[in-house]
C-alpha cells in the first residue's frame, strides 16, 4: 500500500480559490 | 527482438520493439499483448502536466458551478454573513459530491496524477469540505438569531434536519477516518461505514438545499441540481455495482504462492482464462487493488504493488503479512479465484526517466523495484542500477529469489544494510545515511533518478541524506507504506 506526492500544493490552491470565490459571491450578494 | 524464458512455463516469449514505444508481446499460447515500454529519453512527457492542470481546473469548476448558477436568479440580498454562509454550504454540497468521483478510480483522470496522489487529494480538500460544511450553520447562527431555534432538531422543519443529519454524518465519517485503528475499526469495515455514511451526507445535503427554496427557486436552477444530484448517485451505483460487474468478467487464478524469507508472501496469478481477457498492461512500479473473493462485489479490495516484470503473462505481488486482510491472503490456495483492479500509481521508471536509477527500499518496500529492474532485464537495458536494500537481518530479506534471478541480466549493484546482523555478516551495518550512499554512488550521482520506498520515518529519513549529498529534489521520488 503507498501514497505518495507532494498534493498539498494543490489542495491549498484549491480550497484559496473555492473561499475566495465565495467571499466575492457574497460580497455581491449582500 | 529481445527474447526472454517465461518463469511459469519456462518457454522462450518473444518481446519486440512497437513503433509505439510501446512493447508487443508475443504470448506462448500464441496471442499478442501490448506492453508499455520504459522511455528512454530523458525528459517526461510535458503533456502530463498540462492534463493535470486541466483536470485541476475541471475540480474546481465543477464545484464552483452551483454558486454561479445561483447568480442566474435575481434576488435580495439577506447580509454579507448570510450570504457567506450560504457560499460555504454549496461549496461545501459540491465539493463532497466531487469526493465520489475522486474515489471511485477512473482511469483516465487518475492517469496524469497517480491513483496515490489522487486519493491524497481526496483526503487534504475534505479538510475544506468539512470546515465549509460546519461554517455554514455557525455563521447562520453568528449573523441571525433567529436561524438558533433551528437548533432544536426534534421540532425543527425538515429542511433543517436534513441539514442535520448530513453534517452529524460528516463529523462521524471524519473522525472515523482520522482514528479509524484508535477506534479499532477495520479497514472492510471502515470501507462500507465510509461509503454509506458518504452518501448519506450528500443525499441529506441536497434534500436540504432542496427545501430551503430559497436559492433553488428558478426551474433551471432546480434541474441543474437535480443534475448534480443524479451524477453524484450515479458513482456511487458505478463504483458500486457496474464496476465489481465488469471486473468480474476478468477473474484471475493463483498459479503460485510463494513465502518470501521476511514473512512476507509473493502470490503469482494469471489471467483465468487465456481467452477471456488478455494480460495486464501495467507499468513497473505501480500497484493495483487486489480481491481474494470469489464475489466481485464483497469490499474487501486491497492496493498492492507489482513485483513481476511488466513484460510478462504472469503478475506477480508481493503482500506483507499484516493486518486482517493479509490473513485472507494467507488462506489463498494455488488455482483460487482473484480479481484485479488497476494498474494504477505514478511512481515509475516512465514517469521519471534518467541515465541510470538508484533505488532505496526496506523490507517489503523492495517490491515495486523488484517489478522495475525485471522491467529492465527483460528489455535488455544496461543503464546503471544501484539497490540499496535494509533489512533487520541478512536471512530475512525480501525478494532473494527474483534477485538472484536478475543476476548477470543487468548493469546491478546491490547494497544490503543489515540492521542487526549476525557475527558472520561482512556487509553495510546499521542504518542508510549520508556516509553509506556515499561510499557507494558514482561522482556522476546528480544525473541519476533516485526512487524510495519504505515506512514514512525511512523515507524522510533517505531523503535528507539524499539532499545532504547535493541530489535536486526533482529527481528524488518517494513512496512510504500506510493504510488509508
Amino acid at each position: 500500500v503507498r501514497f505518495s506526492g507532494r498534493t498539498s500544493a494543490a489542495a491549498w490552491l484549491t480550497s484559496a480559490v473555492l473561499l475566495l470565490f465565495c467571499l466575492l459571491w457574497s460580497l455581491a450578494q449582500r | 527482438v529481445t527474447v526472454a524464458l517465461d518463469d511459469t512455463t519456462a518457454r522462450p516469449v518473444f518481446v519486440e520493439p512497437h513503433p509505439s514505444g510501446h512493447r508487443l508481446e508475443r504470448l506462448s499460447s500464441g496471442h499478442r499483448v501490448v506492453r508499455p515500454g520504459v522511455t528512454t529519453s530523458r525528459r517526461a512527457a510535458p503533456a502530463a502536466g498540462a492534463r493535470r492542470a486541466a483536470w485541476l481546473l475541471l475540480h474546481l469548476l465543477v464545484a464552483l458551478a452551483p454558486l454561479g448558477l445561483s447568480l442566474a436568479q435575481p434576488r435580495p440580498g439577506r447580509g454579507f454573513l448570510v450570504e457567506f454562509s450560504v457560499a460555504l454550504g454549496f461549496v461545501a454540497l459540491s465539493v463532497l459530491g466531487l469526493q465520489f468521483a475522486l474515489a471511485a478510480r477512473f482511469t483516465r483522470s487518475n492517469a496524469p496524477f497517480g491513483i496515490d496522489v489522487v486519493l491524497t487529494y481526496h483526503r487534504q480538500i475534505s479538510f475544506l469540505a468539512v470546515t465549509a460544511a460546519f461554517g455554514h450553520p455557525l455563521l447562520l447562527f453568528v449573523a441571525r438569531d433567529r436561524y438558533r431555534v433551528l437548533l432544536d432538531v426534534v421540532h425543527a422543519p425538515l429542511r433543517a434536519q436534513c441539514a442535520w443529519l448530513s453534517v452529524a454524518a460528516l463529523g462521524l465519517l471524519m473522525v472515523t477516518s482520522i482514528w479509524r485503528k484508535a477506534l479499532r475499526l477495520s479497514y472492510p469495515a471502515w470501507h462500507v461505514l465510509h461509503s454509506v455514511l458518504g452518501v448519506v451526507v450528500v443525499l441529506a445535503g441536497l434534500g436540504h438545499a432542496f427545501l430551503v427554496d430559497h436559492y433553488l427557486g428558478e426551474p433551471l436552477v432546480r434541474l441543474a441540481w437535480a443534475l448534480y444530484g443524479a451524477v453524484f448517485v450515479w458513482l456511487a451505483v458505478w463504483v458500486r455495482l457496474i464496476k465489481p460487474l465488469r471486473l468480474s468478467r476478468r477473474p484471475w487464478r493463483v498459479v503460485e504462492l510463494w513465502p518470501e524469507p521476511g514473512g512476507s508472501l509473493t502470490v503469482g496469478i494469471e489471467p483465468a482464462s487465456r481467452h477471456a481477457h488478455l494480460g495486464f498492461p501495467f507499468k513497473a512500479g505501480q500497484f493495483a487493488w487486489i480481491l481474494p473473493s470469489r464475489n466481485p462485489f464483497n469490499p474487501n479490495w486491497h492496493p498492492f504493488s507489482m513485483s513481476s516484470s511488466s513484460l510478462r503473462f504472469r503478475v506477480d505481488f508481493t503482500i506483507k503479512n499484516v493486518g486482517e486482510f493479509t490473513r485472507s491472503v494467507r488462506r489463498l490456495r494455488v488455482g483460487d479465484r482473484v480479481y484485479v483492479d488497476g494498474p494504477h500509481g505514478s511512481f515509475t521508471l516512465e514517469d521519471h526517466p534518467g541515465m541510470g536509477y538508484v533505488f532505496v527500499g526496506a523490507g517489503v518496500g523492495i517490491t515495486p523495484f523488484l517489478s522495475m529492474l525485471a522491467t529492465l532485464a527483460d528489455q535488455g537495458d544496461r543503464r546503471p542500477c544501484w539497490l540499496f536494500l535494509a533489512n533487520r537481518h541478512e536471512d530475512q530479506v525480501t525478494g532473494v529469489r527474483q534477485l538472484a534471478r536478475l543476476q548477470g541480466r543487468l548493469n546491478l549493484r546491490v547494497v544490503h544494510v543489515i540492521s542487526r546482523p549476525s557475527d558472520q555478516w561482512s556487509g553495510e551495518r546499521g542504518r542508510i545515511d549520508t556516509g553509506l550512499l556515499d561510499r557507494h554512488l558514482p561522482l556522476e550521482r546528480r544525473s541519476l533518478q533516485y526512487f524510495t520506498c519504505a515506512g514514512g520515518e525511512m523515507v524522510q529519513a533517505v531523503d535528507g541524506a539524499l539532499r545532504g549529498l547535493g541530489i535536486p529534489a526533482d529527481r528524488i521520488h518517494s513512496e512510504h507504506f500506510g493504510m488509508v
